[in-house]
């Protein structure tokens, strides 16, 4: 049995969020959701730990997925070493670009994934990056 | 008058003026002379009336002498105070005896202190009263009175004179009257001088005429009467029953009864038809007047007549004096007209001709001046004739030179005016340039080669804000550009000032009221014949309003992506864990229709990605970041990528890459969609087993990349050959094949390849196979700055 990872999912559309939920906590992680940067962040706080976030671009709100990566790769945040894997369907080149240059690990076309396709891709992505704290 | 001769001019000026003069005096002489005339006229008749009068008062005062003589007798006034029948007898033999010795005398009488006829020469007047006559009255007041009146008992006209009768102690006691026929009194008046041209008079203060010399006017008034005057002529029955007409001279019957002493009155006669003077007497003491009327028309016919002579006279002698005046010039001028003729045949060439001199004075002179001079020009003349021809001849020579020069002029005149024209013409297109230019929408700025400003449109300034003499002589764009990159200028002077190309690009500049904006800039180099740059013309065009609209677009692409394939995602995902067991296990044919919905799924997500692909081409905002790169190996990737559907159809592939080539400017993702395009299409539209042939080649020739895929498969109907780059376009033997596709891939991947500078054809049979050919030059891609990547 694979290690327990905590992820946040932070996804707008809530058919979307609910399938990666499912589809992740079947793959032994523990879960959390929220559908803005707000509530990505608060959800931050709450969790104490978390292993990975996984990211969409556009979210509830105002903010998107850059904002809340800006936020999280500050300088003085707790979450800059937090891997991050987008996945999201607005993959525009320099969109995808715009991300990887903030320093999220990997950016997925949603549409063009399967989810057990990318689940594994991260948990090897973390395992053979050495990613994983714990 | 002009053409006359002076002769004919002097004559007529003088017949003229003679005329005139002649015509001032006659008229002069008529209104003098008439005026002098008739007031001679006047005078004369003045005096001659006047003396009649004298005559005629004397004749009056004969006749009352003689009644007086009678009345102072003392047997008269023994008769009237005793009236003894011898007394009467006495006195009636006496009276009788006077009546006698007078023709003149009708009647003598001797009135009572009552007025009754006691004695008388006349035996009807004997006891008749004649108190209510005048001279009765007049006596009884003792006035003398000499009147004439109608015997009323006589029945005829007469004149009377009567005395008073005075008794010793002065009583008035009767009158002595004696009747006359008055021809002593009017005879000598009617018949005199006066008379014979002039009507006379003898009128009462009454104004009635009795006696004239002109018939029909005896006992007529001159003027009309008064009412009262008729009463009083009627009661005294002074003319007894005869009827008193009136004449039109009032004005002179008013004069008469005020008592006019003398008077002269002119009046206009209507009866006549002509001015007429009266002349109005009052015989002295007496109740008479003797009125002339002076008819002067006999006077103006002589007047006249004169008149006409003198007129005549003096028309008569002008004329004769003309005659004179024409003959005498005639006699003076005829040296002239012999001056005049030999003047005409000198100027005919007769220089021979001598005038013959007729007198010694100045004629003569100037005839003998004349011929000297006539002489002199013979001499000149025949010298002059050999200098003419010499002259001529000089002249001749002179005016050919003059031609051949003129001519040349002309030429040279001819040039001038094509040249002329030709800068006219440089002149109106030079217009013609500089009003489009002018005018132009977009910002146009000519600088020196050091980039200074010679010149800058209205554009300019309505685009910057800055004035023309602002930007004059300033660095260009100084005053607007917003700072760039340093590279950027670096490249920016390096194309047009060492390349000598045109740079074309976009760059911030700001307003003078500090706006700011984008433009999009064009800068040319202006070179001379000799290559070396002279100008620069910048042409700017404000684009910020296009970028608006183009991040719009751009932003609806980005949302378009991402809101069409959540839902496909979501439909993924959730087959995906179907499939997966995750909702518990499915039996063979759920997972069968589940695979379809999947394959259906992933149809539709790659449509939204061609599509969003097109949008983005036809954006024109697709970016191409090209890099150096094998192309061999690109190919070889993207047939491995396909490799599993080729093994599943069990086709056969041939490939041949380039080896040794060089590298290639492009972008890898855009070139390697090109070869995945044309791949995928050779497995799809060829059954099974069929044969597939991959070839890239590079032409040294051509510095070019040959790519080709061709296959046997099903090919396409010739009769759509011609649609098959076209959008969204699928063969229909491709549809009966029931493969997948979205009729976008050629469409993409041509465009990409003529973005890039190439070119795609195809060869293809129906049935038999299709072969595409696309070619790449080696310079390859060039960079755009998209905003879009192709997915």
């Amino acid at each position: 049995m694979d290690k327990i990872i905590n992820v946040l999912v932070v996804e707008d559309e809530r058919p979307l969020l609910e399938a990666i939920k499912e589809k992740l906590e079947r793959n032994n992680f523990k879960v959390f959701t929220a559908r803005s940067v707000d509530e990505a962040l608060a959800r931050l706080e709450e969790a104490g730990i978390v292993d990975v976030i996984w990211l969409d671009h556009y979210l509830l709100g105002k903010a998107s997925g850059l904002d809340f990566v800006g936020k999280c790769k500050e300088k003085n945040s707790k979450y800059s070493h937090v891997p991050i894997f987008v996945v999201s369907n607005t993959a525009s080149d320099d969109k995808v670009q715009a991300y990887l240059k903030l320093g999220v690990t990997k950016y997925y076309v949603k549409a063009e994934k399967r989810l057990d396709e990318m689940i594994v891709d991260i948990r090897e992505t973390l395992a053979k990056e050495g990613l994983l704290k714990t | 008058m002009k053409n006359f001769s002076v002769k004919k001019k002097i004559t007529l000026s003088i017949l003229f003026t003679g005329l005139f003069i002649g015509s001032v005096v006659s008229a002069s002489v008529f209104l003098y002379l008439r005026e002098a005339l008739i007031s001679n006229q006047i005078n004369l008749l003045s005096q001659v009336v006047i003396e009649q009068n004298h005559e005629t008062e004397q004749t009056l005062a004969n006749n009352l002498l003689f009644t007086k003589m009678l009345a102072t007798r003392t047997k008269v006034q023994e008769y009237l105070e005793f009236q003894t029948e011898s007394r009467r007898i006495e006195l009636d033999e006496i009276l009788k005896e006077y009546h006698k010795e007078d023709a003149n005398f009708l009647a003598i009488y001797l009135l009572d202190e009552k007025g009754t006829a006691l004695i008388s020469t006349d035996s009807s007047f004997v006891n008749k009263d004649y108190s209510f006559r005048d001279y009765f009255k007049n006596a009884k007041t003792g006035k003398i009175t000499a009147t004439a009146l109608w015997g009323v008992t006589s029945k005829q006209f007469g004149y009377y004179f009567s005395q008073p009768i005075y008794n010793q102690q002065g009583k008035f006691i009767g009158a002595m009257v004696i009747k006359t026929t008055g021809e002593d009194l009017t005879k000598q008046v009617l018949e005199s001088e006066l008379s014979k041209q002039n009507d006379i008079m003898l009128v009462d203060r009454y104004g009635i005429i009795l006696s004239t010399n002109k018939q029909g006017r005896f006992l007529k008034s001159l003027g009309a009467l008064t009412e009262q005057e008729q009463e009083e002529i009627k009661s005294s029955k002074r003319f007894g029953d005869n009827a008193i007409d009136p004449l039109q001279y009032n004005e002179i019957q008013e004069a008469v009864r005020n008592y006019a002493d003398y008077r002269i009155i002119s009046i206009y006669d209507q009866e006549d038809s002509d001015q007429e003077y009266f002349f109005i007497y009052r015989l002295a003491g007496e109740d008479l007047f003797l009125v002339v009327e002076a008819g002067l028309e006999n006077l103006l016919v002589m007047f006249s007549f004169t008149l006409w002579m003198v007129t005549g006279l003096i028309a008569v002698m002008v004329l004769l004096m003309s005659i004179m005046v024409y003959w005498l010039l005639f006699k003076f001028l005829k040296p002239l007209y012999l001056l005049r003729e030999a003047a005409n045949q000198i100027g005919q060439g007769d220089f021979s001709y001598k005038i013959k001199t007729v007198n010694d004075d100045e004629f003569g002179d100037l005839a003998k001046s004349f011929n000297l001079m006539n002489g002199q020009l013979k001499d000149l003349y025949s010298g002059m004739d050999k200098k003419i021809k010499d002259r001529t001849k000089d002249l001749n020579e002179k005016n050919k030179n003059l031609d051949k020069q003129q001519e040349a002029v002309l030429n040279i005149l001819e040039d001038v005016a094509v040249e002329k024209k030709k800068a006219e013409s440089l002149a109106d297109d030079l217009e013609k340039f500089r009003l489009a230019v002018d005018n132009s929408s977009e910002q146009i700025v000519i600088t020196d080669k050091e980039g200074l400003v010679l010149y800058g449109n209205k554009a300019m300034q309505t685009i910057t804000g800055y004035s023309t003499k602002e930007v004059l002589g300033t660095k260009a764009g100084k005053l607007w550009r917003l700072p760039m990159p340093k590279q950027y200028y670096e490249n920016f002077w390096d194309t047009i000032k060492n390349k000598k190309q045109p740079f074309i690009g976009v760059i911030q500049n700001k307003r003078k009221n500090g706006e700011e904006y984008d433009a999009a800039i064009s800068v040319y180099p202006i070179m001379n014949s000799d290559n070396e740059i002279v100008y620069f013309v910048a042409i700017e065009r404000d684009v910020t309003k296009e970028k608006q609209v183009d991040r719009a677009k751009t932003e609806f692409v980005s949302l378009a992506s991402h809101q069409l394939r959540t839902p496909l995602s979501t439909v993924n995902w959730y087959v995906e864990m179907l499939l997966s067991g995750d909702a518990g296990e499915l039996n063979e044919e759920q997972k069968k229709y589940l695979a379809e919905v999947y394959q259906g799924n992933q149809r539709m997500v790659d449509l939204v990605n061609s599509l969003l692909n097109v949008s983005r081409i036809e954006l024109g905002k697709l970016a191409i970041k090209p890099e150096f790169l094998n192309i061999a190996e690109l190919a070889q990737s993207a047939v491995a990528e396909q490799q599993p559907q080729i093994m599943q159809k069990e086709h056969k592939l041939i490939t041949n890459f380039v080896k040794d080539a060089p590298k290639l400017m492009a972008d890898p993702k855009l070139l390697r969609m090109v070869f995945q395009n044309l791949l995928s299409n050779a497995i799809k539209y060829t059954p099974p087993k069929g044969r597939i042939e991959m070839k890239v080649e590079y032409k040294t020739k051509q510095k070019a990349f040959v790519i080709t895929v061709a296959d046997n498969g099903i090919g396409i109907p010739t009769e759509q050959c011609n649609r098959i780059f076209t959008k969204m376009f699928r063969a229909d033997n491709v549809k009966e094949a029931d493969t997948e596709g979205t009729g976008l891939g050629l469409y993409i991947i041509k465009s990409i390849i003529e973005g890039s500078g190439g070119s795609i054809t195809f060869q293809s049979v129906e049935n038999e196979g299709t072969k595409f050919t696309a070619t790449l030059p080696l310079e390859g891609m060039k960079e755009v700055k998209g905003d879009k990547s192709l997915i």
